[in-house]
């Protein structure tokens, strides 16, 4: 069984996790709100032009993305090792300095991409200011950092496993994942001028991080917090884990291949990347029905209502946004049309928001739980259901008229135009595109909504009720 | 290929995946809350993911590889419903039976 402190304590791990947390929701908001900038230069090109380019909005706002999500694992992690295996993380202090490191890496290297933003196309560029290199735009020194980072996080894992002599299944997955995790990027680090051989490593980070590793990484952390949320008995949560590694490993490696089909790669690559692409969402089919089970068998009910609500949301939430969105476009013979249109974004947006943003705001409901009233028999606000409900419309709508717009990219500008460059000018002006373009950045202020009601019960919640409860012991 | 090929793979891909998912999961509610009439409600959705399916099967824009292999994970999304509700099922029974 897990061990948790006794109530009100924490390891020096989970004061840790907090701190990652908190980075990580900032880090949220400033996706968010580069992603409304770019959003808006779609409906008015010349606002910031010269100062804020598209470009450089874009990239904050995917970079900013991938940063706190990567932070909101390392706390979900740092939260619940100590619990799992019943002792203080190894390596605390390290860890303390990796984390302040990250930190001032990123610091440094969004003011670089706010004041500099790019440079000529060498060695000082791509070593100092940005690879260029969509999604893992980094400066090469940061680069390093990240694997740096990487490896002490790895080591604390495995550290504190030896020392407590004590390695379950879910964190002898974690091990392993995370040396691929941080094998994997150096990948995106080798830069060849033949641009077919540089995608298809740049797509070894880019596809086996997001549909890969992570997806096992944030496997491991909801395991883990199914057996203190659902109170899940381990030898369920670990054959699930091992369950759900096997299939998502053995679809989710060679459906790397749905990258392949137009970089240049040869032939082959049509028939192993659609085989496997079009069977990765039967293990997605597979995470509702358990979902259905355990919302059933809890009857909706939990000690933490958010975080069950939350947890609920990720297994559907990854079936649609990764299954449903990416299905509809994975057919080598629909991606010829489709990729790189708005419909890719739809995908993108709807599938990292159903499967990553959804768990780590399940951990972060169940940590402020413990560190707020551990006490308490239900965890619960009236603010959490509408940033549920918000954010949900908000993602929807988003990722709808993306789809609308993707559509017409696709139809207008692809298959009825032949993609020359009058058919490109088509597809932007055509109403299709263009309302689909308004109301993106309707949903995306719509989201920005939710994000501040979701962010100001992070901070409220479970404090009213503690000050009621110190009040109650003062009287006594 | 057509643009109204193009079209109907995109509609009826969309449609076979996400009648999946509602077939899992409206299967998986009526079993939960015994319910047989949402259970049969759910095969609605069976139906309507094997249609999306032959959207993409009957009409000649893929070659035979391609249709063998949506033939064949429509036939897996026909049973994963009721093989994912035994494994959990019995995954629990065990554990409580412990």
């Amino acid at each position: 069984m897990t061990q948790a402190l006794p109530q009100g304590k924490l390891y020096e791990s989970q004061k840790l996790a907090l701190w990652y947390f908190w980075v990580a929701l900032a880090l949220f908001g400033a996706q968010v709100l580069f992603g409304l900038l770019a959003a808006w230069q779609y409906l008015d090109p010349n606002f910031l032009y010269g100062k804020l380019n598209f470009m450089t909005n874009r990239m904050l706002h995917v970079n900013a993305m991938i940063v706190w999500l990567l932070l909101g694992f390392m706390g979900g992690v740092y939260w619940f090792l100590p619990m799992e295996l019943g002792r203080e993380v190894v390596g605390i202090r390290l860890a303390r300095f990796a984390f302040f490191t990250l930190i001032a890496a990123v610091g440094i290297v969004v003011l670089v991409y706010l004041l500099v933003q790019y440079g000529p196309g060498n060695a000082f560029t791509l070593w100092f200011i940005t690879e260029g290199r969509e999604y893992i735009e980094a400066p090469r020194w940061a680069d390093f950092g990240i694997v740096a980072v990487m490896a002490i996080f790895l080591y604390n894992v495995v550290a504190t496993a030896l020392k407590a002599q004590r390695i379950t299944g879910v964190v002898a997955v974690l091990m392993f994942d995370l040396v691929a995790l941080a094998g994997l990027y150096m990948a995106g680090m080798h830069y060849t001028p033949n641009i077919s051989m540089d995608q298809y490593f740049w797509w070894w980070v880019v596809h086996l991080w997001v549909e890969a590793t992570w997806e096992v990484l944030v496997g491991s952390i909801m395991a883990m917090a199914l057996m203190h949320l659902l109170g899940t008995p381990r030898r369920i949560v670990e054959t699930w884990l091992y369950l759900e590694v096997a299939l998502v490993f053995g679809t989710g490696i060679l459906g790397l291949g749905h990258h392949y089909f137009w970089i240049g790669t040869p032939e082959y690559w049509l028939g192993l990347g659609g085989f496997f692409s079009a069977l990765e969402p039967i293990p997605l089919v597979a995470m509702v029905v358990h979902a259905v089970y355990d919302a059933g068998m809890h009857r909706m009910q939990t000690v933490n209502q958010p975080a069950l609500f939350w947890a609920i949301a990720q297994a559907f939430g990854n079936f649609i946004g990764a299954g449903v969105w990416g299905f509809m476009q994975t057919l080598p013979q629909i991606n010829l049309y489709s990729h790189g249109t708005q419909l890719a974004a739809s995908h993108g947006h709807l599938a990292f928001f159903g499967a990553y943003v959804t768990a780590i705001l399940t951990v972060i409901y169940m940590a402020l739980h413990q560190v707020r009233r551990p006490d308490l028999p239900r965890f619960d606000s009236r603010l959490w259901k509408w940033a549920f409900v918000l954010m949900i419309i908000g993602i929807f709508g988003m990722s709808a008229a993306m789809t609308i717009a993707g559509f017409t990219q696709t139809m207008v500008e692809r298959a009825i135009g032949g993609s020359t460059w009058q058919a490109y000018i088509d597809a932007q002006q055509h109403p299709w595109f263009q309302n689909g373009m308004v109301w993106r950045f309707a949903f995306g202020v719509f989201f920005l909504v939710s994000y501040l009601v979701l962010l100001w019960d992070l901070v409220t919640i479970g404090k009213g009720e503690a000050k009621a409860a110190k009040g109650v012991g003062a009287h006594d | 290929m057509t643009s109204e090929a193009v079209r109907d793979l995109m509609l009826y891909g969309m449609l076979m995946v996400s009648a999946a998912g509602f077939y899992a999961m409206f299967y998986a509610l009526g079993r939960m809350l015994g319910r047989p009439s949402i259970v049969t409600f759910s095969y609605l959705f069976a139906a309507l993911q094997a249609l999306g399916a032959l959207g993409m099967i009957l009409p000649p824009y893929l070659d035979p590889f391609w249709k063998y292999l949506i033939a064949f994970s429509s036939a897996v999304y026909l049973f994963i419903p009721q093989g994912m509700w035994w494994v959990v099922t019995t995954f629990h029974e065990k554990e409580h039976a412990h």
